[in-house]
C-alpha cells in the first residue's frame, strides 16, 4: 500500500503570489497580493463564473472528491473537476500502470509503466492546476470498504469509476447512503457508457431552467403594482409617452378594463386571443384612424399568452409543500426544509394569499428609462418585503425547533425567496433497490421497437449488468481473450436472459428482447473485450464532471438517476431504476 | 485533508525499489490468438479486428484497417481551443497518428479553465504549437503538425490532403467558410453526382455553457452547415435609440460608452479603438458605464459584465467541451473505419436539467446558398439603394453575410459596385451606396458576383425586380 501527496512541478502564479506574501515586509502589502491573487482567479475562471457565479465557485473550491478507479473514465472525470478549480481530490486505486492504459488513459505515460496508476494520475492531474490539492491511496476498494468504511466520510462526493463488482458497489452504497454522501457510479465499456447517481436527498437552490414562465402577477397584482398602474392615465399622455409605457402596465390596465366589461379574466386560449385583439385596439390612431406602430403595444400583445393567467404555484413547488419533510420539521432538519416550510406558510397565509414570494426580476421591455426603473423598483421592493416576511417565519420556526434564531441568515433567506419557483429536491433510489433487491429495475426498462433508442439503451443496460454477473462468476470480463470471445458471447447472453427473468421485465419488453436480439447485443459486448475506448470514457467523464459540479454547487438539476450512452448510434437515455 | 495512515510502509518501499520495466509489458503481450496487436491499442484493435453483430454490413474487420487508421488516415483539427484540445487527445488515444491542427490564436489566462494542454507559462504563445507539443510529448506515437495560421491562408490543395476534417470553432463565419471550402472541392459528374474521391467528411462541434451540438456533414450529399443557417442565433443588437436615449439595462449603458462615448472622447488617443484584451480599456468603459447607470438609476454594471458585453463572451466549461469533443471524435472514428453508420446528422446535448440529448436528421435545404448549386434570387425594387441591397444580404436569414463586396456587368462591362475590404476600392465605390439600383444601371435579372468572409468562393446572385 502506498499513499502520497504530489508536489507541483512548476512555479505558478499562485506560488508566486504566496512567495510574494512571504516578502510582505519588503514593501508589498498583503492586501495587494491577496487582491492580485483574487483577480488572477477571476480571470482564469471567467468563462465558468458566468455560469455558476462566485458562490458556485466557492462551493467547488471547498469540495473534497474521492475517485475510486484511476481508469480512463476516472481520470477524465477528475480532469473536468481539476480544471475548474475543485478543492481537493483523493484517488483510490491499487492497480499498476500497464501498456493497455497508455492507449486509453491520458493521465499515465510510458515512464509510469509498472508504477502505481494512482500516483501517475494524481501527479499528471495536479500538474494542470496549482489551485487544486490531490492525494492518492493504493489500498484496494475491497479492503477500504471492509476495514475502514469511515474513510469515505471525509468527502463531499464519492465517484466510483469502472468498478466491475456489483457487490463492492453495493457495499460502498451501504456506507454512503446512511450518511447522505452522494455516490456517482459510472462505467465506460467498449462503446457503451453508464452513469448512476445515488443521493438520498439533494437540494437545488437554483435550477436555472432554460425556458420558464415568469410570474409577473398580472392577474393578481399586489397593491403597489395596482397603485403604479392607477397612476398611469393613457388618455392624458403625449404621443411619445403613450408609446413608452412598459407592457406590464399596459396589460394590467387592459386586464382591469376587460374584467369590468366581461366580469372575469381571460383564462382559456381563445379568451387570450380575444384579449390580445382588445389590447391591440388600444394603440393610438393617426388622424385617418389608422393605428400607430407602437412597439410597447406590440410587446404587450406578444406577451399575453405567456404572462396572463399563469400566476400559480408551480407543480414542483406544490410537491415540496406536500413533502413529509416539510411538515415534520425537527432540530435535525436541513435548512432547505425549514425555509420551504416558511415559504409554504407565507404562500398559504395572508401575506402570500396563494402566491410564492415575488422574485423581483423583470425582463427588459420597450420603455423610457424612468418608467422601467420605477416598475423594476416596485417589483424589487415587493421581493424584499416578501423575503422579510419569509425570514420572520424562518426565525419563528427556528425558535420553535429550539434552534438559534440566526441559524439561517436573512441573506440566505433572500436567496431562497427570490428563487422560490426554482427550488428542487432530488431523491434517487438507493443502489440497494437497484442492484440488491432489483425491485426498481423492471419498470424502468422501456422501448417501443427494437430501433427505439430507449429500447437499445435499455438493452445495453441489461448487457452491462450481465457483464458484472459474468465477471462475478468467472473473475474476468467477457471477450478478454481473442480466441474465446465468441464463446463468451454465448455465455453472456445467458446471463442477460437470466437477469431479465430475475428482475421480471414487462411483457412488451420481453417480446422485443427476443433470443436473437439479445444474442446480437451479447456478441457486440463480447467484441469490446472489456476494454475502454477513450472517446467513450471522455464522454462519460464530461457528463459525470458536470453532474458532480451540480451536486457540489446546488445549481442546475442533477440526473435522476441513470444515463446510458450508446456511442455506436450517438444517443443517450435516462432511466429511473 | 486528514487521511488516516493505513499504508504499510515496508510494502510501499519494496514496490518503489522494484525494477518493473519489462515484466508488465510481457504480461500484457501474451499471445491470445489475436492477430499481432500492440497492447497499447487493444481497445481499438478489438473493435477493428473482431467482426461485430451490429456493425455496418460493409464493415470488414482486418489488420489493414488498423494500419489505415494509424498510419494513413490524416485528420485535420480546425481550432485548438476548448474543443480542439479535447479532440487532439481523443483522436490520439483512438489511434490516429497523423494529426494536423490549425489555430492562429494565442493562449490567454481565461483559456486555462478548460484548454488543458496549456499552462500558465504558455500564455501569449501559439495555441496550435503548444497543443501539438503537449500531445507529441505525452503520446509519442502520435505526430501532431501545428499551423499557427488562419483557415483562409490555405487553399484547396491543402484541404484535399486530409481524410476527415473536424471543426472545434467558436466562430460562425469560420464554420461557414470551412463548409464552403469543402463544398467547393466536390467534383460532380455529368449527371450531377458527386465524385466520392473529392468528398471530405466534416464533423463540426459547438458548445455554449452546458449546451452543445455535433454535426456530421458529407459535403454534396447530406445537409451542409448552411442548410440550417437559420438555426444560428441572431446577434444581439440593441437599438441605437435605446442605447442613446432610453437605457434600461446595465448592458445598454456599457454599449452607450462603447458605441457613442468612446469615439467622441478617444480616451487612449486618436484613432485607437476598443481593445477587449486591454484591462485599462475595459476599466475606463466600466467606469463611464457606471456613471451613466447611476444617472439613470440603473443597477448592475460590473467589470465582469462590461468585459462580457465588450468581448461578446460565450460562457464555457470543461465538461461540455469534453462531451461534445468526445462525440465528435467517435464520429471521426466511425467515418474513418466505416464501422457503424455515422451520425445522421445532428446531435444535441444539454445538461442543465438532468442530461438531455437528441439525435436527428436535418434535411438538405433545396434553397441552400452554399450547397444547392441553384442560382440564388434576391428581390429588390429599382429605387432601392445599393446600401439597401447590402443590408438585405446581411439580414436575410438565408444569406446572413457580414461585409459583402459586389461586382456585376453593366452593358457587357465588368463593374465593381462596392468593395468594403480593400480600402482604395472602398473609397472609390463608397458613393455607389447611396445610388439607386436603377441609377446604377440594374435590369431585372441582373447577375451579381458577391464575395464575403462567410464563403471562400464568390457567389452569383440574381436580382429580381417585382
Amino acid at each position: 500500500m502506498k499513499r502520497g501527496d504530489v508536489d507541483h512541478p512548476s512555479a505558478t502564479a499562485a506560488e508566486e503570489a504566496s512567495s510574494a506574501k512571504r516578502q510582505c515586509t519588503s514593501g508589498l502589502s498583503l492586501a495587494v497580493v491577496m487582491e492580485q491573487s483574487a483577480d488572477h482567479k477571476t480571470k482564469k475562471y471567467d468563462r465558468q463564473l458566468r455560469l455558476w457565479g462566485d458562490h458556485g465557485q466557492a462551493a467547488l473550491e471547498k469540495a473534497r472528491v474521492c475517485l475510486i478507479g484511476a481508469t480512463a473514465t476516472g481520470t477524465e472525470i477528475l480532469k473536468n473537476l481539476v480544471l475548474p478549480g475543485l478543492g481537493s481530490f483523493c484517488i483510490v486505486d491499487s492497480e499498476t500502470v500497464k501498456m493497455g492504459d497508455l492507449g486509453s488513459n491520458f493521465f499515465v505515460t510510458a515512464q509510469d509503466i509498472g508504477g502505481f496508476r494512482a500516483e501517475a494520475a494524481t501527479r499528471l492531474l495536479l500538474e494542470m492546476n496549482s489551485d487544486v490539492k490531490g492525494q492518492y491511496m493504493t489500498d484496494t476498494l475491497e479492503s477500504l470498504v471492509a476495514n475502514r468504511p469511515s474513510f469515505f466520510q471525509h468527502f463531499t462526493i464519492v465517484i466510483a469509476a469502472d468498478v466491475p463488482s456489483e457487490k463492492l458497489l453495493l457495499d460502498l452504497g451501504r456506507i454512503l447512503w446512511p450518511v447522505g454522501i452522494p455516490l456517482v457510479a459510472c462505467r465506460a465499456y467498449g462503446l457503451v457508457g453508464w452513469i448512476r447517481i445515488v443521493c438520498r436527498e439533494h437540494f437545488v437552490t437554483e435550477s436555472k431552467p432554460d425556458n420558464f414562465i415568469q410570474d409577473l402577477r398580472l392577474d393578481t397584482p399586489f397593491p403597489e403594482l395596482v397603485a403604479l398602474k392607477d397612476s398611469v392615465d393613457f388618455g392624458a399622455m403625449t404621443k411619445k409617452a403613450h408609446s413608452h409605457v412598459p407592457f406590464v402596465i399596459i396589460l394590467l390596465a387592459f386586464l382591469e378594463k376587460w374584467k369590468t366589461l366581461r366580469g372575469s379574466l381571460p383564462t382559456t386560449y381563445q379568451d387570450k386571443v380575444k384579449f390580445r385583439e382588445f389590447v391591440d385596439e388600444g394603440r393610438l390612431k393617426n388622424d385617418d384612424g389608422i393605428p400607430l406602430a407602437e412597439e410597447n403595444f406590440e410587446e404587450a400583445c406578444k406577451a399575453v399568452v405567456k404572462t396572463v393567467g399563469v400566476s400559480k404555484v408551480p407543480d414542483e413547488i406544490e410537491r415540496l409543500f406536500r413533502d413529509p419533510a416539510c411538515d415534520n420539521l425537527t432540530i435535525f432538519s436541513p435548512k432547505f426544509w425549514i425555509v420551504i416550510r416558511a415559504i409554504r406558510d407565507f404562500t398559504v397565509g395572508a401575506e402570500g394569499a396563494g402566491h410564492l414570494p415575488v422574485s423581483g426580476a423583470l425582463p427588459d421591455m420597450f420603455s423610457d428609462t424612468e418608467s422601467f426603473v420605477h416598475l423594476q423598483n416596485v417589483y424589487k421592493a415587493k421581493a424584499d418585503s416578501d423575503a422579510a416576511a419569509v425570514y420572520a417565519k424562518v426565525c419563528q420556526l427556528n425558535r420553535d425547533l429550539g434552534l438559534s434564531e440566526d441559524f439561517i441568515s436573512l441573506s440566505e433567506v433572500k436567496y431562497y425567496s427570490r428563487n422560490a419557483a426554482f427550488l428542487r429536491c432530488v431523491r434517487t433510489t438507493s443502489l440497494e433497490e437497484e442492484l440488491g433487491e432489483g425491485s426498481s429495475v423492471a419498470a424502468g426498462l422501456t422501448g417501443f421497437s427494437v430501433d427505439d433508442p430507449d429500447f437499445r439503451n435499455s438493452l445495453w443496460y441489461v448487457m452491462l449488468r450481465a457483464v458484472s454477473h459474468f465477471h462475478n462468476q468467472t473473475g474476468v470480463l467477457p471477450g478478454l481473450e481473442h480466441k474465446t470471445y465468441e464463446e463468451d458471447a454465448v455465455q453472456l447472453k445467458v446471463f442477460a436472459q437470466k437477469f431479465m427473468k430475475a428482475v421480471g421485465v414487462v411483457d412488451g419488453f420481453r417480446e422485443l428482447a427476443g433470443d436473437e436480439v439479445v444474442a446480437r447485443y451479447a456478441r457486440e459486448v463480447a467484441r469490446f473485450g472489456g476494454e475502454q475506448v477513450h472517446s467513450v470514457a471522455a464522454f462519460v467523464g464530461g457528463t459525470v464532471g458536470q453532474e458532480v459540479i451540480k451536486l457540489i454547487t446546488g445549481q442546475y438539476v442533477p440526473l435522476n438517476n441513470t444515463l446510458v450512452y450508446d456511442a455506436t448510434a450517438c444517443t443517450t437515455s435516462t432511466f429511473q431504476f | 485533508m486528514a487521511l488516516e495512515d493505513g499504508a504499510n510502509g515496508d510494502e510501499a518501499d519494496a514496490i518503489q525499489g522494484m525494477d518493473y520495466g519489462d515484466d508488465n509489458v510481457s504480461a500484457d503481450e501474451v499471445d491470445d490468438g489475436a492477430p499481432q496487436q500492440d497492447p497499447r491499442y487493444k481497445s481499438i484493435s478489438n473493435l477493428i479486428l473482431r467482426p461485430g453483430a451490429m456493425t455496418r454490413q460493409d464493415f470488414e474487420p482486418c489488420p489493414e484497417l488498423l494500419d489505415f487508421i494509424q498510419n494513413t488516415c490524416k485528420v485535420l483539427i480546425v481550432g485548438a481551443g476548448g474543443l480542439g484540445c479535447e479532440l487532439l487527445k481523443n483522436l490520439a488515444l483512438l489511434g490516429f497518428r497523423d494529426l494536423h491542427v490549425i489555430d492562429m490564436d494565442t493562449i490567454d489566462l481565461s483559456n486555462l479553465n478548460r484548454q488543458f494542454l496549456f499552462r500558465h507559462n504558455d500564455i501569449g504563445k501559439s495555441k496550435a504549437e503548444c497543443a501539438a507539443n503537449f500531445i507529441n510529448t505525452r503520446i509519442p506515437s502520435c505526430t501532431v503538425t501545428p499551423y499557427c495560421k488562419r483557415i483562409e491562408d490555405f487553399d484547396e490543395d491543402f484541404y484535399r490532403g486530409f481524410s476527415v476534417i473536424v471543426c472545434g470553432l467558436d466562430s460562425i463565419v469560420a464554420r461557414r467558410w470551412m463548409n464552403g471550402m469543402l463544398l467547393s472541392m466536390v467534383a460532380y459528374d455529368d449527371e450531377g453526382n458527386p465524385d466520392p474521391t473529392t468528398v471530405k467528411p466534416l464533423i463540426d462541434g459547438g458548445t455554449e455553457g452546458f449546451k452543445g451540438n455535433v454535426r456530421s456533414v458529407v459535403p454534396g450529399i447530406t445537409a451542409c452547415l448552411e442548410c440550417s443557417i437559420d438555426l444560428y442565433p441572431p446577434a444581439v443588437n440593441f437599438p441605437m435609440c435605446t442605447i442613446a436615449h432610453t437605457p434600461r439595462l446595465p448592458e445598454h449603458c456599457i454599449e452607450y460608452v462603447k458605441v457613442l462615448l468612446w469615439p467622441k472622447e478617444e480616451p487612449f488617443g486618436a484613432g485607437i479603438g476598443v481593445d477587449g484584451d486591454d484591462p485599462k480599456h475595459i476599466s475606463w468603459i466600466c467606469g463611464k458605464a457606471e456613471d451613466r447607470a447611476k444617472e439613470f438609476g440603473i443597477e448592475g454594471v460590473t467589470y465582469r459584465l462590461t468585459l462580457g458585453v465588450i468581448k461578446n463572451i460565450i460562457p464555457a466549461v470543461a465538461s461540455t467541451n469534453a462531451v461534445i469533443a468526445a462525440a465528435c471524435a467517435t464520429e471521426v472514428f466511425k467515418v474513418a473505419s466505416s464501422m457503424y453508420a455515422p451520425l445522421d446528422n445532428y446531435f444535441l446535448f444539454n445538461d442543465v436539467d438532468g442530461v438531455y440529448s437528441s439525435s436527428f436528421s436535418y434535411e438538405r435545404n433545396p434553397e441552400c446558398l452554399a450547397c444547392s448549386q441553384k442560382p440564388q434570387l434576391i428581390t429588390a425594387k429599382p429605387l432601392d439603394t445599393l446600401q439597401d441591397l447590402i443590408d438585405a444580404l446581411k439580414e436575410h436569414p438565408l444569406f446572413q453575410m457580414r461585409s459583402p463586396g459586389i461586382t456585376t456587368k453593366i452593358n457587357g462591362k465588368s463593374k465593381t459596385l462596392y468593395m468594403p475590404n480593400v480600402p482604395m476600392l472602398e473609397a472609390q465605390t463608397r458613393e455607389n451606396l447611396e445610388r439607386s439600383l436603377a441609377d446604377l444601371g440594374f435590369l431585372d435579372g441582373q447577375e451579381l458576383v458577391v464575395v464575403d468572409v462567410t464563403s471562400p468562393t464568390a457567389r452569383v446572385l440574381t436580382v429580381k425586380f417585382p
